[in-house]
């Protein structure tokens, strides 16, 4: 295979989809991506967000964004275009 | 007296010598000690090494410090269609087939699973591993094809060139608590 998929076209295909971000630290987002820049700084849109509970570390705090929100590109990681989120995966822990 | 304009005669020679060899140099070679045309036979090795690094920069234009355009220390296009393992500045480990990637050293991964660390509740409560965030384990989670961040990776390596091995630091064991190999 000669041609490989270069990532920011594959997040910019994902533009308008669902998509579940994994940042730096313990937390996660989804939400429908409206855009990104250079720097993946990026505008979700019906946003939730996944973090641990500061004060009991193994419970998750479920934050639902109402507005569109800019994402700061610094701390994220990793980004999972077209998927619903952590529900999403949690159900296939199999392995 | 003939000693002195004797001297002087040779004092004129000897500049007049030096200056035509240094003229009848090519402009651009620096003078070394392990030049060939000088005939010295000393050849130092850090003399040595300098003159070689001369002529293969010169050979290949100017790669390796002056650089192209798209030199990397990382030949990511080998590993494509590999599958890799990914370790990211927070702690994430991923795993998956290289897709693609660019020059910043985004990647796409495909059929990507990442590691479990210790602290996600309900993987804890089901697995019974403790709150540390630091403790990565083997169980993995899918997460499918994914785009990682060039900045926040920290180690790309290719899966087969990695096997597990017994810990070595635990031989005489009084080393601090060593993290042992993964992978396989």
């Amino acid at each position: 295979m000669s041609n490989r998929i270069l990532p920011l076209e594959l997040i910019d295909k994902a533009i308008g989809s669902p998509i579940w971000i994994l940042m730096r630290g313990q937390t996660e987002l989804t939400g429908i991506l409206r855009g990104f820049d250079d720097y993946v700084n990026l505008v979700l849109d019906d946003a939730v967000e996944y973090s641990p509970d500061p004060r009991n570390k193994s419970e998750i705090v479920t934050k639902r964004l109402e507005t569109e929100i800019l994402l700061n590109g610094n701390h994220v990681a990793v980004m999972v275009p077209g998927s619903k989120g952590p529900a999403d995966s949690m159900a296939s822990q199999a392995t | 007296m003939q000693t002195a304009g004797r001297l002087i005669q040779l004092s004129y020679l000897l500049r007049a010598f030096t200056f035509a060899w240094r003229s009848s140099r090519p402009a651009h070679r620096p003078i070394i000690a392990s030049d060939p045309s000088l005939g010295g036979h000393r050849r130092g090795s850090f003399e040595g090494a300098l003159a070689e690094n001369h002529s293969a920069m010169s050979a290949k234009g100017g790669r390796g410090s002056g650089g192209g355009k798209r030199d990397s220390i990382l030949e990511l296009a080998k590993l494509i269609d590999q599958n890799v393992r990914v370790k990211c500045l927070g702690g994430r480990e991923l795993r998956g087939a290289l897709r693609g990637y660019d020059e910043l050293v985004n990647l796409v991964l495909d059929d990507c699973d990442e590691f479990i660390r210790g602290w996600l509740g309900v993987e804890t409560r089901i697995s019974g591993y403790s709150n540390d965030p630091e403790k990565i384990t083997n169980k993995t989670r899918k997460l499918g094809l994914v785009v990682i961040r060039g900045t926040q990776v920290s180690l790309v390596s290719p899966e087969d060139g990695t096997e597990e091995i017994a810990n070595p630091f635990l031989d005489g064991g009084e080393e601090d608590g060593e993290d042992e190999q993964e992978e396989e």
